[in-house]
C-alpha cells in the first residue's frame, strides 16, 4: 500500500479578479520526490508556489500537508517548510549572522547560534558572517537562502528560480544538499528554467500550462534532449 | 508567542537604530510642524495655551505616519514578510511585535517633542513632562494598534501613501478628540480625574483596536 503524500493539492483555482491563474490543479508530492515544475513565464508557477507554502489562499480547492488541511492546521506546514524565493528574504541593515539568527530564533531551534556558525561554513560566508546583507551579490543572497534551509531542518522546499546567480561551486553544493535532503525523506518543488544543473538530480518532472498541469513524469521517462523536445512542443 | 514576539520587537529596534535616519527624519519633521504652527498663532499666552493640545496631537498624527509607513516598508524590500509569514510562528505575535516596535519609536519621539512644544507654546508641558508622557503611551497604544493593522493591510497596494491615511484619519478621531481633552485638563492642573470620561474612551479604544487588530492580522496578510 502506498503512503500518504505529504503534499496533496486537490482542484485548487486561483482567480485574480477576472482573469484565472490557476484552473483545478491537482497534484500530490511524496517523501522522497524531486519534482521539477516547469512552464513558460505567466503560466501560473510561482502563484502556485505562493498557495502551497500558505501565502496566498487558493480561490477554490483545498491544500493538504500530511493529512492536513493547510486552511484549518496552516502551522503544521510552517513547521516543515522551507522556501527559497525570488527575492533574498534578509534585512539588509543586519549582518549575515544576525539574519539567520533570527530566523533561527523564530524556529525555536536549540543551540541557534552555533546551527547559524555551522551553516555560514557551510555556504562559504563565515567570513562575511558580521557584514551586513546589503552589500551582498545575488549569490551571497542565494547561499544565505540556502544556509536558511540548512538550520531550519525543513521536510518541504518550495524553491523558485533557486540557481539565479549561484556559480558553479555553488550549484554543486546546493545541489548535493538537494539531492540528500531528498534521499532522507524531504519532498522538494523545483521551478525553474535552468534544466541543465538539475534534470539529472530530479526524480519527476511537471509541466503547468495557461494553469493546467498538461504533464507529469518520471524523470526516468527522459533523457535530457527528449526533455527540452517535448517540452518545446508541449509549450508551443 | 512571547519569545517571537520580543525577537520581532529585538529585529525591528535593531533596524531602526541603524536607520537613525528615520527618526531623525520624523523628528525634524515634527519640530518643523510645531515652528510653523507656533509662526501662525498670534503671540499672545492665552491663545497658545488653548491652541497648544491640538497642535501637539496634530504634529503626533502627522509625524505618526511617517513611523507607520515604514513599518512594513522594510519587511517588504527584500521580501523577508513573506520569510516571517511562513515562519512557524502565530501572525498575532508578527503583529505585536511589529507594533510594539512603532509603539517604542512614538514614545522615544514624544520624549524629546515635549520639551520642544513646551519651548515655542508658553505651555506648561515640561511641569506635567510624566503625565504627559503616560498620556502619550495610550494614546501611541491606539494609534499604533490600528495603524499597523492598516498597514499591513494597505502594503501591497498602489498609492499606499495617500490610502493609509485616507483610511486611519477618520478611525482616529475619536482618539485625537479623547487625548486633546485630556491634555487640556492636565494642563488646567487638573490631571486625568477631570476627564475620566474621556479617559475611559482612550483606553476602551485601545483595547478594542488592539484585540480587533491582533484577531484579524492573520486575515489581512492573507491574499
Amino acid at each position: 500500500m502506498n503512503a500518504a503524500p505529504l503534499l496533496q493539492i486537490a482542484q485548487v483555482r486561483k482567480d485574480f479578479g477576472y482573469k484565472r491563474i490557476l484552473k483545478d490543479v491537482s497534484f500530490d508530492l511524496n517523501a522522497g520526490d524531486f519534482t521539477l515544475l516547469l512552464g513558460q513565464n505567466g503560466a501560473g508557477k510561482s502563484t502556485l508556489l505562493k498557495i502551497l507554502s500558505g501565502l496566498m489562499r487558493p480561490s477554490q480547492g483545498e491544500v493538504f500537508y500530511r493529512g492536513a488541511n493547510l486552511k484549518e492546521d496552516p502551522q503544521l506546514l510552517r513547521q516543515d517548510l522551507g522556501v527559497i524565493g525570488h527575492h533574498p528574504q534578509v534585512y539588509g541593515d543586519l549582518s549575515a549572522f544576525e539574519n539567520l539568527l533570527f530566523f533561527a530564533k523564530l524556529r525555536h531551534l536549540k543551540d541557534p547560534k552555533a546551527l547559524v556558525e555551522d551553516a555560514l561554513e557551510r555556504v562559504d560566508l563565515a567570513r562575511f558572517k558580521n557584514a551586513q546583507v546589503k552589500n551582498f551579490s545575488s549569490g551571497m543572497f542565494k547561499r544565505m537562502g540556502i544556509a536558511r534551509l540548512m538550520i531550519s531542518r525543513p521536510r518541504l522546499l518550495l524553491l523558485d528560480e533557486p540557481y539565479t546567480g549561484l556559480d558553479y561551486k555553488s550549484v554543486d553544493f546546493f545541489n548535493r544538499f538537494l539531492v540528500d535532503f531528498a534521499r532522507s525523506g524531504g519532498a522538494i518543488l523545483m521551478v525553474t528554467h535552468q534544466l541543465d544543473v538539475c534534470f539529472e538530480i530530479s526524480s519527476r518532472i511537471a509541466i503547468l500550462e495557461q494553469g493546467c498541469i498538461t504533464e507529469d513524469h518520471p524523470r526516468s521517462s527522459f533523457n535530457y534532449q527528449e526533455l527540452i523536445d517535448h517540452y518545446q512542443r508541449a509549450t508551443q | 508567542m512571547i519569545a517571537d514576539l520580543l525577537t520581532i520587537l529585538k529585529k525591528d529596534l535593531t533596524l531602526d537604530l541603524r536607520r537613525a535616519e528615520n527618526f531623525i527624519a520624523m523628528l525634524f519633521f515634527s519640530v518643523i510642524i510645531l515652528l510653523v504652527f507656533s509662526f501662525s498663532l498670534p503671540p499672545d499666552e492665552e491663545a497658545h495655551q488653548s491652541l497648544a493640545p491640538g497642535v501637539y496631537w496634530v504634529t503626533f498624527l502627522m509625524s505618526g505616519m511617517l513611523g507607520l509607513s515604514k513599518n512594513f516598508q522594510l519587511e517588504k524590500e527584500m521580501g523577508c514578510m513573506e520569510a516571517l509569514l511562513i515562519a512557524p510562528i502565530s501572525r498575532g505575535a508578527i503583529f505585536m511585535g511589529k507594533m510594539l516596535g512603532t509603539l517604542v519609536f512614538l514614545l522615544l519621539m514624544q520624549m524629546i517633542l515635549i520639551p520642544v512644544f513646551s519651548l515655542l507654546f508658553y505651555s506648561p508641558a515640561m511641569g506635567f513632562f510624566f503625565e504627559l508622557l503616560g498620556l502619550s503611551a495610550v494614546t501611541a497604544l491606539g494609534f499604533a494598534s490600528l495603524g499597523t493593522l492598516l498597514s499591513g493591510l494597505t502594503t501591497d497596494v498602489r498609492f499606499k501613501e495617500i490610502l493609509l491615511p485616507i483610511l486611519l484619519f477618520p478611525l482616529l478621531v475619536p482618539l485625537l478628540l479623547a487625548a486633546v481633552q485630556i491634555m487640556s485638563g492636565i494642563f488646567a492642573g487638573q490631571g486625568f480625574q477631570a476627564e475620566l470620561d474621556w479617559l475611559k474612551l482612550l483606553v476602551g479604544f485601545d483595547l478594542i483596536f488592539l484585540i480587533a487588530a491582533y484577531l484579524t492580522f492573520d486575515f489581512v496578510m492573507e491574499l
